[in-house]
């Protein structure tokens, strides 16, 4: 069956057997349909036909122009004049009176139907007979067997032409099923790759143009021309059948592929036009983009500029158009802008604000600021969005850095813990040196800098998790209500004797006065502790040491002055850096962190640590 | 003669420790760990434990812990760590002193002779009228003397007067210009600055270790107070 329906040999035996079978069949329904059954026809041969339809129609052909030329010529010369009939007709012509005046007929002459075949003009009339039997190979004769062609299969012409039809339509069917096949699979080949249209509008010519030769050619006697007519309509309907099923045959070929629609001149065009529609699309967009792009582009200034030069050429435009017809419109437009251009300018100013709002918070070192940038000019959003990416960037360098500040004081803790054991034994072992009896003075010197040495590895130790912590913000500041007269009295007190030890006077000033402020207690006594220290160290003996208390811009001061032994050769801020001495303290004991952790610890309570050096005169002043 | 536990995972510090203990004429006994020194203080009569904080084991916390569910022998805690919360806590669990490393002998000396003082006379205590006494400290106001830990305290007559003056109200802080006015019984103008002079003496007198007074304290920015530490 595959194989039947994708070979060209038999599907082109079925067209054509199809075309045929459906002639076949539109001429057995012609036949059936074509009304030659009078109620009361039984009977075949020439008495029957002369009862029949056709023999009426044969009859009548010639009979009007007959009379007419007859009832013209009445009056011509040589006239009446009766012309010649076709053959096998003959004719009886009355005048109004109904006497003969005319009479062609023979003794064949037979009258048709029952009542004859009449025709009557100004009067006279005239009569139609059929001379029967006829000539043979004679038009008549060729109706007269036409006739009992037709009554004698009258009973097969509806099942012939039934199952003409029957089998047509299954060759259709068939030919439905093979169209588009090749053994290649569905394909459309030759003429069905043509556009469809294309395609179709010539099968529509062809038949079109049958159905034309039949139109002009279907005048005149058909009857006298059965053969001739038959051929003529069989090949046109022929020609018309084929063009339709092959155009039946295309268009299931069609439909079979896959995007059939493709394949036409609609689609060809609609694809086209489309193409067209967005090329200019394109361009259209193209231009707005590289407009807005050019705008954008622009810097700043000019995007204003450009802005403020549109503003003004609209209110120009406005204002000359107030003067002039309908005046009122344009004013109230030239109102409707104006007011459009403040409601923007204010709108831009509040953005502004918002800006400066950010930035100053930024610069207060708020980071967590975010200004709302959601209906802001894109220049604003910008500036908006740096400022929030600097805070952003600030907020990590912060975070990373307190990280690992707090990663250092866990690792300076626990190493000075791990240091305090064995600094425990070297301590107590010199210690249990001193108290032997050694003879020999340079073994005792010797004892002496490991006591020296190792007293101050113990300070330098602890200071550094003091250090560390200070700096890291690893100590509790408790803050509570702290009367810096009372503090200063009692570190003159607990560095009375040292001062004394030293060679230092001490003068206190406590001014009298509200000198409380809000700081922690213990963690004030370390930064005074630690100050007081240094002044012990490194003052110039003989000297006096000032411990003043002031006010400053509303702000509560210590100040400690003192007169430095050694001329100092480094600028103050550094001496607050950890590990750094003035050089000539070097060989001193201490840490080299005193005045780091003081300085940290100021911080730790929200008060800063101040140094000035003028010429000797070191002065240190804790702020609050 | 007092026996003396010295509990350290520090071979080192522990002869160390025993050859000042033994200098004073104290027998002494060594542990190296927690569980050591408990079952040691099972077998033998001690008088009074030295422990070190930071051991591998039972650590001196617990071990002190363990220590106060059957015995009230004076313990002193040596830890490494000189956070006050590693302090408060080393006293919350039992312990009668601290010192933190790197420790002096001296100190050491000092501590272990006041503890022993104290748990000698435990119980033997009696206190007489007039008599005013805290944590170790008693003034006799009659005899106008004073003793710390029973062994007599020799004290200016300005400075015995600051003393009465703290020991009669403890836990009270005193500014220096309150204390002037109450002991010298005068306007205090500037000469209150004297006050302080006279405080560091009475702490160098009654403090093992003046800059770490656990008796007489100073509270920076607002005066003195005298208080026991608490347990």
């Amino acid at each position: 069956m595959k194989k039947m329906l994708e070979s060209r040999g038999v599907r082109v035996l079925a067209f054509l057997l199809c075309l045929v079978f459906a002639v076949g069949t539109a001429g057995c329904a012609f036949c059936f349909l074509y009304n030659y059954y009078e109620p009361d026809q039984t009977e075949g041969g020439q008495r029957g036909f002369l009862r029949n339809g056709l023999a009426w129609s044969y009859a009548n052909e010639d009979m009007w122009s007959t009379l007419e030329l007859y009832v013209r010529t009445l009056d011509d010369e040589g006239g009446p004049y009766l012309g010649t009939p076709s053959e096998g007709i003959s004719f009886v012509i009355l005048d109004p009176d109904g006497e003969v005046v005319a009479d062609t007929r023979t003794e064949k002459a037979c009258a048709v139907g029952s009542d004859g075949v009449y025709w009557s003009v100004e009067g006279y009339t005239a009569r139609a007979f059929l001379e029967l039997p006829a000539r043979r190979g004679s038009p008549l004769d060729a109706c007269v067997r036409l006739y009992d062609f037709l009554y004698n299969g009258r009973e097969l012409f509806l099942p012939v032409g039934a199952a003409l039809g029957l089998l047509a339509l299954l060759l259709f069917v068939f030919l439905m099923a093979a169209a588009g096949r090749t053994p290649e699979g569905i394909r459309l080949t030759g003429l069905h790759r043509w556009p469809w249209e294309i395609f179709a509008g010539c099968l529509v010519f062809l038949a079109v143009g049958l159905a034309w030769v039949v139109a002009e050619n279907s005048y005149g006697s058909q009857i006298r021309h059965i053969p001739m007519y038959a051929a003529l309509y069989g090949t046109c309907g022929l020609g018309i059948g084929a063009a339709a099923l092959l155009f039946c045959m295309d268009l299931a070929a069609r439909c079979k592929v896959a995007g059939w629609w493709r394949n036409t001149v609609t689609f060809f065009c609609l694809k086209w036009l489309w193409r067209l529609v967005k090329w200019c699309w394109r361009l259209v967009r193209g231009f707005f983009r590289g407009l807005s792009r050019l705008v954008l582009a622009l810097p700043l200034a000019w995007k204003g500029v450009l802005l403020y030069g549109g503003f003004t050429f609209l209110n120009v435009l406005l204002t000359l158009g107030a003067d002039s017809m309908r005046g009122e419109a344009w004013s109230f437009l030239l109102v409707v802008l104006d007011l459009a251009g403040l409601a923007g300018v204010i709108w831009v100013t509040l953005q502004l604000k918002k800006l400066q709002a950010a930035g100053r918070a930024l610069a207060a070192g708020d980071l967590a600021y975010n200004a709302d940038t959601k209906h802001m000019l894109p220049a604003l959003r910008e500036h908006a969005e740096n400022l929030g990416a600097a805070s952003r960037g600030m907020t990590r360098a912060v975070d990373e850095r307190m990280k690992s500040e707090r990663f250092k004081t866990e690792l300076i803790t626990n190493v000075s813990h791990d240091l305090k054991t064995p600094l425990t034994s070297i301590v107590n072992y010199v210690d249990l040196l001193k108290k032997e009896e050694i003879d020999n003075p340079s073994a005792r010197e010797y004892i002496e800098v490991l006591d020296r040495q190792s007293q101050r590895l113990k300070k330098l130790t602890t200071d550094l998790v003091d250090a560390s912590k200070a700096s890291s913000g690893a100590l509790t500041v408790a803050p509570e209500d702290l009367d810096l007269s009372e503090l200063l009295r009692q570190a003159a007190g607990e560095y009375a004797e040292r001062f004394s030890l030293a060679g230092l006077e001490c003068v206190l000033s406590t001014p009298p006065g509200n000198w409380v402020v809000r700081a922690d207690g213990r963690l004030t006594w370390r930064v005074l502790d630690n100050l007081l220290t240094n002044t012990v160290k490194y003052a110039l003996p003989g000297t006096r040491v000032y411990l003043d208390l002031l006010r400053r811009e509303e702000k509560t001061v210590i100040a400690v002055k003192n007169v430095s032994r050694e001329a100092l050769n480094i600028p103050a801020e550094e001496l607050m850096e950890r590990f750094v001495r003035g050089d000539a303290s070097r060989s001193t004991d201490g840490s080299g962190l005193g005045l780091s952790i003081a300085r940290s610890l100021m911080e730790l309570m929200g008060g800063t640590l101040q140094l000035t050096l003028d010429g000797d005169l070191f002065k240190a002043e804790m702020v609050f | 003669m007092y026996t003396i536990l010295i509990c350290d995972d520090e071979p080192d510090i522990r002869s160390a420790l025993r050859i000042y203990l033994t200098g004073e004429g104290m027998d002494v006994l060594e542990a190296g760990t927690g569980a050591e020194a408990l079952e040691l203080i099972a077998e033998h009569t001690v008088h009074l434990v030295l422990m070190d904080v930071m051991m591998p084991g039972m650590d001196g916390m617990t071990a002190t812990a363990r220590l106060r569910e059957q015995s009230n022998v004076p313990v002193i805690m040596i830890t490494a760590k000189s956070e006050d919360g590693d302090k408060i806590l080393g006293l919350t669990v039992g312990a009668d002193d601290y010192i933190t490393k790197p420790f002096n002998p001296l100190e050491v000396m000092a501590r272990v002779r006041a503890q022993l003082r104290r748990y000698a006379r435990l119980g033997g205590m009696t206190e007489k009228s007039g008599t005013l006494a805290l944590g170790g400290v008693q003034m006799d106001d009659d005899a106008k003397r004073v003793t710390l830990h029973g062994e007599e305290v020799a004290l200016t007559p300005t400075e015995y007067d600051i003393l009465r003056l703290l020991l009669e109200n403890p836990g009270k802080v005193f500014s220096s210009r309150e204390i002037y006015s109450r002991v010298w019984k005068d306007v205090p103008v500037a000469a209150e600055s004297t006050v302080p002079v006279h405080i560091r003496h009475l702490r160098e007198k009654l403090e093992i270790d003046p800059a770490n007074p656990r008796l007489l304290k100073v509270v920076w920015g607002k005066g003195y107070k005298l208080e026991e530490e608490k347990r």
